[in-house]
């Protein structure tokens, strides 16, 4: 469990940090580990033109053809936090077989989110939705949320929540998609 | 609706040196509510207290948040101070509801979800109740994006496995005892039930 990125400088800070710490632990167990919810009608998904870090732009349609997992966050978001290192390791393992992770951050700037990639290393994209247009745009009420796109660019799978991405049945879904 | 209060041995965890804080240090379990059960736990360092309601296929939890935690939350956000702090004037928790269901998804509003106290029922602070109070406060658009997506969602459907976290306002004074009256809907049926003697935190810690 990460310290949340609250302002701490005094003893009555340091109390509010451990109240938040011990907020952040939930009392029933974490990320529900490999259930993905299966979208039977396969929407196409809305298209997208973002920014990464490193100023790159990137159209959701480059990557069709390939099996894409978008994955909607911030850095301020508990859950988000936890799911992001099994998302890393999901794309490291099936990336060379056409997975693409593309972390689409919600509404805040490049500079926070260097800081957070700090504790948080990630390779996969991740993307600047700096006015939510993007967000406002796909089905997603909260996050996290994350969608598995097929080969063709429909929406196959979806999660709500923090999941474990490299649980063996999620990664047998995601094996799936690229053996089609 | 009595709880059955039960103390239990506390234990501690130290954490880097940095604070101590524990395992339950109060318990609250008891008749059924409805079709589910209602446990909760204090810090006995900050007091903050937190609820975890399970039935029908839902599980809620809340944890109280105090009044200097959301004040520091939204200032590293990009609101003022002064905007901040009318967020704080109000109850807040950090909510985190689950489908526990192994097959029906369920579906929540949270504008049918009422509070009753004191002074009466009242319903739950809204994202676009906020919303209009930050047009009119001039709050940037960056914090208000971001305290839209803080909050908890007020319609979701949740598929078996899904959870969100998410704070959830209620229209109460920090310190303020209620009940809390839920709603949702599973396999096309009405599901209620009432949260019993649930608290604000107010500045100075928990209820």
């Amino acid at each position: 469990m990460r310290v949340p990125d609250l302002y701490v400088a005094s003893s009555r800070g340091r109390a509010i940090l451990c109240a938040f710490l011990l907020l952040a632990l939930p009392l029933t167990s974490g990320a529900a580990e490999g259930q993905l919810t299966p979208l039977l009608e396969h929407p196409q998904a809305p298209t997208f033109e973002l920014e990464d870090m490193d100023g790159e732009w990137h159209r959701l349609e480059q990557y069709r053809g390939q099996v894409v997992v978008v994955n909607f966050w911030a850095t301020w978001c508990p859950p988000c936090r936890e799911e992001l290192p099994s998302l890393q390791r999901l794309w490291e393992d099936k990336r060379d077989q056409g997975l693409v992770v593309l972390g689409v951050n919600v509404g805040e700037d490049a500079e926070r989110i260097f800081f957070f990639t700090a504790d948080y290393p990630v390779d996969f994209p991740l993307l600047l939705d700096r006015d939510s247009a993007v967000i406002e745009a796909w089905p997603v009420r909260g996050i996290p949320t994350t969608f598995i796109l097929d080969r063709e660019g429909r929406m196959a799978y979806r999660a709500i929540g923090a999941r474990e991405f490299d649980a063996p049945e999620l990664r047998a879904r995601v094996r799936e998609l690229l053996d089609d | 609706m009595g709880q059955r209060i039960v103390r239990i041995a506390a234990g501690a965890v130290l954490t880097g040196g940095l604070c101590l804080f524990v395992a339950p240090g109060v318990v609250a379990g008891g008749p059924a509510y409805g079709q589910g059960s209602l446990k909760a736990e204090a810090d006995p360092d900050s007091g903050l207290v937190r609820w975890h309601w399970q039935g029908q296929g839902l599980s809620l939890e809340l944890a109280q948040l105090l009044p200097d935690q959301t004040r520091a939350f939204f200032m590293g956000r990009g609101f003022s101070a002064g905007q901040a702090e009318v967020v704080a004037e109000a109850c807040v928790f950090q909510g985190i509801v689950r489908n526990t269901h192994a097959e029906e998804p369920i579906e929540l509003d949270l504008a049918r979800w009422r509070t009753r106290g004191r002074a009466g029922a009242d319903r739950l602070r809204l994202n676009r109740d906020w919303q209009a109070i930050w047009e009119d406060l001039g709050v940037a658009d960056s914090a208000r994006i971001a305290f839209r997506w803080a909050l908890f969602p007020t319609e979701h459907r949740f598929e078996p496995g899904d959870w969100l976290m998410g704070m959830v306002m209620v229209d109460r004074n920090p310190g303020d005892q209620f009940d809390l009256v839920l709603r949702w809907s599973a396999a096309g049926t009405d599901r209620r039930a009432v949260l019993s003697d649930l608290g604000c935190a107010g500045e100075g810690g928990g209820q």
